[in-house]
């Protein structure tokens, strides 16, 4: 039976006269489907699923129609909507409202007016589905980002609804709590017959499972198919969206595969190994050594101790590091184990109870007030928002410079000359990351520092975000940072150094890091190791495939 | 596990009635009680932090009495004459430390009251009255922190490109104040306009809102009730019977004391030991429990 | 004129005076009951002014901030008659129109006297409050009149010493004067007068320095949201 269905759905901004926003959007979705949405940002994913529910459907001009159930949306009761239709947001930290996890956790059926054995049995039964237990009784301030949003996840769960709709649920959060929230999502899905759509950037975690993927593309369905086959669509339509596929999906695609797209690891292994069943006669990713002796580092770090209270233990055990002039350096590492604390420290943001920092060969403490940051350090923040003061991006830049050819310049690097006039908060996270990357090397730094730059972000603005990150490296400018994002490191960094523990433990070229490991490394990695060696990108694997298939065939 | 494990109605009743003995006996065995159990309570719940406050506290309580009976002159018993020639008499004198215990024992009441009562149980007790009005509370208590975190979190960053708020020369930082105050507001009005959507978007604007309650009323808040009601009626009847008054002005006169008296002494400082009795006694029970389980 | 308009200034200029009258023959604290029945009648303008649709709670939640904001403005800054709250009020009533500039008024004075201590003149502050804020509103209606920083820091100065400070004013005639003739009103209104223009001057230099910013920050809200405007756009 159908669940929803849209009809001739479209839908302006009052802002944005001119264009639509959704254009003509028919879409049906059947009962307990898993549909992922995909589409590159401000491509109408969002506007959509918004659309979904009254209450958070956005201001502006509408025509079409959309039935709930075959009732008419407008036509669907408040009630029957809070409880049928559940959505979970971005921001974990925006949606929680109150102060404690079991208060949360009861929200929804606060409002439903549930009796109290109700919500007791109600609650009980979700803080033991999603494993809050041991958090129950917790202030939520004390959470962290992955546990945000689960709780999020399991206040809309125990209202039983019979839609999820989760938009980019995860894009504010590390790897590893990602890929476990997005499985909960996955046994909501096949142990509830939830019907389930997602707009969502890590793709990898979830095409395997989906019923169907929906491309969308300045507000137009352009492909609606299962996930298997929508790879070739976009593959030979050309289309900016293929770069979000699934490595191994791209791997097959690009490397002219025959047979079945791979769609995970798995079957990628399997695909390789029936191509090579005799071993390949180039099998490895010639790589250099990296230089242990760097004359004149950029950056110095010599045994770097520090912790936030005099009795919390540690955040930095010793890190040692060395940064070359004019590289691009990356940091990977677990979460909370202290890679943005090192960060802050070059800054002088912590100062470090022991160890030395020298910036171009000069200890950090002895840079006068304020010289530090003038053309020298700069640091982008993880969360870009924090850097905006004005309401317009051109209005950002001004007030960093009076030099208007510098102002220029740098929109021009960042690729923002579009955005001049919006507000910095309207924009999407690649957007942002971007302006407020403009408005940081106004500072004209010779060395920036970037906190997780890739959050948030989806692949297309990742790769012209990689793009500026070369120009800026040609322009003698040193890069440091630090990043959860695996594959993007590996594809775009000169060295990647490992930190565990309070400590640096290895620096090496990202062939020989993610090639030695087989746990802590890429996709491509992970796919192609029992026949390549050093193959850690999509790109790599590709080259080795084409060079021995040229040969052999 | 001790008192704050009771449920947040049977805490609530009994500070309420306790605060109001303290507040308002006058008579000096009922004050002593009160102000007794108190510091005996609040060492029992805070160690040597309530050591340390209960300490700083009495000196305070004469130095007031002092002041007090330098600016009262009421009563007969005249101890010296001031310089200026005014009467220093014992009955101020006795007030003034009267109502300094009366003060810093509600204090030191207050310091359990703290430490018992958590956010949660004011939230639960509200939602009792009206489960809007302990929804709002929810959210101030959610949002304050937040907005610590957050201002922490932009003045981090903008320390990052040199604009923090103790970078530069005094104009720069007044300067970077008011940028990152305005940040902020950009930032609450952004962040809760997201709120109210997910708020919203889960019924909050539904009619008839109830409110959760993670509590249980149990046997031993039944017990705990029952003698907690028992002691109040005891006291209540002292008060009946006039064993709490006493006039301070002109003269001291108590009630004289009989030994129907000692009765309600008794009851009176049952009621203000309970929580106390009831924390060393679980504790005890904890104890033997351990021992014949090993 | 919308509707609303009109509501808003029936109850300004019929209903509140009618209040307030009646109001001052309460004995002891019935000053709180004034200060609630004018919060009512304000509402029934406030929510005509979302035409057919329910207030959504982010729209109120916007309007909470701004009260706080007043609040703080009044409360925070150590200057006596030097206060940032009317400038604050005055912005909401730009940016969202008079029936809300209103309300935002009432509201910040009934709050902020929690600080300072309730009295007979609360409700007499409400009403002079709210109608700097509905003054504001009507004032800068549909952007004929445009809103740059330095503009609305003559609008504020002035609105403040001729009609803010003179209502406030008017409440002394009434409360503390023993009897009300020529003489009294005058002499009121002139010991009022120092005190207004340094409240103005505080609402100007507020108005320079933090209008743009704050009405860019409202006037963004006001657009994503569709906060109070008319379904066919501004």
């Amino acid at each position: 039976m159908e669940h929803f269905r849209i009809e001739n759905l479209s839908f302006y901004y009052p802002t944005s006269k001119d264009k639509k926003s959704l254009d003509n959007v028919s879409l049906k979705i059947e009962k307990g489907e898993y549909i992922v949405l995909c589409g590159k940002s401000g491509s109408g994913k969002t506007t959509l699923l918004r659309h979904l529910k009254t209450v958070l459907t956005p201001h502006g001009k509408r025509t079409g129609e959309i039935l709930f159930n075959g009732v008419s949306l407008n036509d669907t009761d408040n009630r029957e909507q809070s409880s049928k239709i559940g959505y979970v947001m971005q921001n974990p930290d925006d949606q929680i409202v109150t102060d404690k996890v079991w208060h949360e956790l009861a929200f929804g059926l606060e409002s439903l007016g549930c009796g109290q054995k109700t919500m007791r049995s109600r609650v009980a039964e979700m803080a033991c589905y999603f494993g809050i237990q041991d958090w129950f009784h917790r202030d939520v301030a004390v959470l962290s980002g992955g546990q945000k949003q689960l709780l999020n996840l399991a206040s809309i769960m125990a209202m039983q609804p019979e839609v999820l709709i989760l938009d980019e649920p995860t894009s504010q959060l590390d790897p590893i709590a990602a890929s476990d929230f997005l499985n909960t999502v996955r046994k909501i899905n096949t142990e509830l017959g939830t019907t389930v759509i997602i707009t969502e950037h890590r793709l990898e975690d979830i095409f395997p499972y989906a019923d169907r993927a929906i491309v969308m593309d300045s507000g137009r369905i352009i492909a609606d198919d299962t996930p298997r086959n929508i790879g070739k669509l976009l593959y030979e339509q050309n289309n900016p969206m293929f770069t979000a596929m699934p490595t191994p999906v791209r791997v097959f695609y690009n490397a002219d595969g025959d047979g079945d797209c791979p769609l995970t690891v798995r079957e990628g292994r399997a695909w390789l190994n029936k191509e090579f069943e005799i071993k390949p006669q180039i099998a490895e990713i010639p790589c250099k050594n990296i230089d242990d002796d760097i004359e004149n580092p950029a950056l110095s770090l010599k045994e770097l101790w520090f912790r936030y209270e005099k009795d919390t233990p540690d955040i930095l055990r010793g890190v040692s590091l060395e940064i070359p002039k004019g590289s691009i350096s990356a940091i990977v590492g677990g979460n909370g184990a202290g890679k943005s604390t090192t960060l802050k420290a070059i800054c002088g943001i912590c100062k470090p109870y022991r160890g030395r920092i020298k910036v171009f060969g000069k200890p950090v403490n002895k840079f006068k007030s304020g010289e530090l940051f003038k053309n020298c350090v700069s640091m982008l923040p993880q969360d870009p928002k924090s850097l905006f003061v004005k309401s317009k991006v051109s209005d950002e830049l001004a007030e960093m410079t009076k030099d208007k050819n510098k102002i220029n310049e740098v929109t021009e690097t960042c690729q923002i000359t579009d955005l001049m006039n919006n507000h910095p908060y309207d924009l999407s996270g690649g957007e942002q990351q971007r302006a407020a990357l403009a408005k940081v090397l106004l500072t004209e730094p010779k060395i920036l520092l970037l906190d997780e730059p890739t959050k948030g972000m989806d692949s297309f603005f990742k790769e012209t975000f990689a793009t500026i990150l070369n120009k800026l490296k040609s322009q003698g400018i040193t890069i440091l940072m630090v990043s959860h994002d695996v594959e993007f490191c590996a594809k775009y960094a000169d060295r990647v150094s490992m930190f565990f523990d309070g400590q640096i433990l290895t620096t090496e070229t990202p062939q020989n890091f993610f090639g030695s490991n087989s746990f802590y490394t890429t996709a491509a990695n992970r796919m192609s190791k029992h026949v390549f060696k050093n193959a850690v990108t999509a790109e790599n694997v590709v080259e080795l495939y084409r060079k021995n298939k040229g040969g052999t065939v | 596990m001790g008192f704050e494990l009771c449920h947040p109605a049977v805490n609530l009743i009994y500070f309420v009635s306790v605060l109001y003995g303290m507040l308002c006996f006058r008579h000096p065995i009922f004050l002593a009680i009160s102000f007794l159990s108190a510091v005996a309570y609040s060492i029992k719940r805070n160690g040597m932090k309530a050591v340390i406050f209960d300490a700083v506290l009495l000196p305070l309580t004469s130095a007031f009495a002092l002041y007090y009976s330098t600016y009262n002159h009421f009563g007969v018993t005249v101890i010296e004459q001031n310089l200026i020639g005014n009467s220093i008499t014992l009955e101020s004198l006795i007030y003034g430390a009267v109502i300094g215990l009366t003060v810093s024992g509600a204090m030191i009441w207050f310091s359990c009251i703290y430490s018992v009562f958590t956010s949660d149980k004011v939230v639960y007790l509200f939602g009792k009255a009206s489960p809007k009005l302990s929804l709002f509370l929810s959210i101030l208590l959610r949002m304050v922190p937040r907005i610590k975190y957050e201002a922490k979190k932009i003045n981090t960053a903008q320390r990052g490109i040199g604009r923090g708020i103790n970078q530069g020369n005094i104009f720069s930082r007044i300067r970077n104040c008011i940028r990152i105050f305005s940040i902020m507001i950009t930032w609450i009005i952004d962040s809760l306009s997201l709120q109210s959507e997910s708020m919203q978007s889960r019924g909050s604007l539904l009619r008839g809102r109830k409110a959760f309650s993670i509590y249980r009323f149990d046997n031993r808040d039944r017990a705990y009730v029952i003698a907690m009601f028992a002691n109040i009626t005891l006291t209540v009847m002292g008060v009946m019977l006039k064993q709490t008054e006493i006039v301070y002005d002109p003269k001291i006169i108590i009630t004289p004391i009989t030994s129907v008296s000692y009765l309600f002494y008794i009851g009176y400082a049952v009621l203000c030991l309970m929580p106390l009795g009831l924390e060393l006694y679980t504790e005890y029970r904890f104890r033997m429990a351990r021992e014949t389980i090993t | 004129m919308k509707k609303s308009n009109v509501a808003m200034l029936i109850v300004f200029l019929a209903l509140i005076p009618l209040t307030l009258f009646l109001g001052d023959k309460l004995p002891g604290k019935g000053y709180y009951i004034t200060g609630v029945l004018i919060i009512i009648e304000l509402s029934v303008p406030f929510f005509m002014a979302f035409e057919k649709r329910k207030p959504q709670a982010r729209e109120l939640v916007i309007l909470a901030v701004m009260i706080a904001l007043a609040v703080i403005g009044r409360v925070a800054i150590p200057i006596p008659h030097f206060k940032a709250a009317f400038a604050i009020i005055m912005l909401t009533g730009i940016a969202f129109g008079p029936e809300a500039g209103f309300i935002v008024g009432a509201i910040t004075a009934f709050a902020s006297n929690f600080f300072y201590g309730q009295g007979a003149y609360m409700p007499w502050q409400m009403m002079a409050y709210g109608a700097g804020g509905m003054l504001a509103g009507f004032v800068f209606i549909k952007n004929k009149i445009p809103k740059k920083p330095w503009i609305m820091a003559i609008f504020g100065f002035l609105a403040v010493v001729i009609w803010i400070g003179p209502l406030l004013d008017t409440s002394h005639i009434f409360i503390m004067m023993p009897e009300i003739n020529i003489s009294t009103i005058t002499a009121s209104l002139a010991s009022g007068f120092p005190v207004n223009v340094s409240q103005g001057l505080c609402t100007a230099l507020m108005m320079l320095v933090f209008g743009k910013p704050l009405l860019e920050k409202l006037d963004r809200v006001k657009q994503k949201y569709g906060m109070l405007e008319d379904e066919n756009g501004i």
